[in-house]
């Protein structure tokens, strides 16, 4: 699996919503993505990828887009 | 009671932590013993506690009044991937006692720094592992002072007043992910704090006017921790348990 599909796996796992909805996809657009769906989804995204996201970088995580963006920060390349 | 369980333990050096280290450990607890300093004296502690327990004991080098050493302490902790059952938070200092108008402004953002931001912060890093499993147990030890009814130590007692509120604060949030939250309110104990706090006659006073007519020991504020940890309080969180002896009306003294 590559890092962008293990990257749509985990949003579409934590956030329990298919690929069609990821793109555009923004924090508390769903009712899934509430902030305890938030912690979640950062608790699976640290795991798939043994990071340790910054709390500045939790806060940052705003839309599918931005996850994408932040993960660059810990040499994840998608 | 804590078989196969692993726990966080601040302030584990001495007093209520150290107690806390000790009776965790017998109950088949591994242990990371948040020190500021790691002599050989705490070394060997360390070193009879395993042996005699049959759990480790990790000792990590931590100045909670600063957020980079909490930030690498912590990261180093989160990278062995061990899961983290328990968080112990029972560090916390006092400045020298004295009235208010006498203190400087920096002692007081000491003592909130340590007893309140350092133990917030670790929270905040405890929280994620303890998320993932959705089970978790967080302690926050207080104290009786948090009640502000006597002159003395106006730092010390809104450090544990504000713990008290997050206490609560925070096992709100987390009521639904399986996390509780608690904490204990010692009084007087005998720890090296309370030592320096008070001289042998006004000890000896405070004792007479206490319920039970002595000081506690580290070693009951433990079995508090160690009930709060375990599965025999499943159904508590957001509670704060004064354990003073009955020191009901007790105050400190004036500072002269």
């Amino acid at each position: 699996m590559s890092n962008a599909e293990k990257f749509d796996a985990v949003f579409m796992d934590a956030l329990q919503i298919t690929k069609e909805q990821l793109p555009g996809l923004t924090y508390q657009s769903i009712p899934a993505w509430d902030s305890v769906g938030h912690m979640s989804l950062v608790a699976a995204l640290e795991d798939a990828f043994d990071i340790m996201l910054d709390t500045d970088d939790i806060i940052d995580l705003s839309s599918y887009e931005k996850g994408k963006e932040l993960l660059k920060k810990y040499a994840v390349e998608l | 009671m804590l078989k196969g369980k692993n726990a966080i333990i601040t302030g584990a050096g001495s007093g209520i932590g150290l107690a806390t280290l000790h009776l965790f450990a017998e109950n088949g607890c591994n242990c990371w013993a948040i020190v500021h300093r790691n002599d050989d004296g705490f070394k060997r502690e360390i070193h009879r506690i395993e042996s005699g327990c049959g759990v480790w004991v990790k000792p990590i080098l931590i100045d909670l009044g600063h957020s980079d050493s909490i930030n690498e302490g912590m990261k180093a902790v989160l990278k062995e991937k061990v899961p983290i059952d328990i968080l112990v938070n029972a560090a916390g200092i006092v400045s020298p006692s004295r009235l208010f108008s006498m203190t400087k402004m920096e002692d007081v953002r000491k003592v909130m720094d340590v007893n309140f931001f350092g133990a917030l912060e670790l929270t905040q890093f405890v929280l994620r592992p303890m998320m993932r499993k959705k089970k978790g147990s967080i302690i926050n030890i207080a104290s009786v002072s948090a009640w502000g009814e006597d002159a003395s130590q106006i730092e010390y007692a809104a450090s544990k007043a504000a713990l008290i509120v997050a206490t609560k604060k925070l096992a709100k949030e987390l009521g639904g992910t399986g996390i509780r939250v608690n904490a204990v309110a010692p009084g007087f104990i005998r720890t090296k704090m309370l030592k320096s706090l008070l001289d042998e006659d006004t000890a000896e006073k405070i004792q007479k006017e206490l319920g039970l007519h002595r000081f506690g020991n580290p070693e009951e504020i433990a079995e508090v921790c160690l009930f709060l940890a375990s599965e025999k309080s499943s159904y508590m969180t957001g509670e704060t348990i004064k354990v003073d002896g009955g020191g009901i009306n007790v105050r400190f003294p004036i500072p002269k």
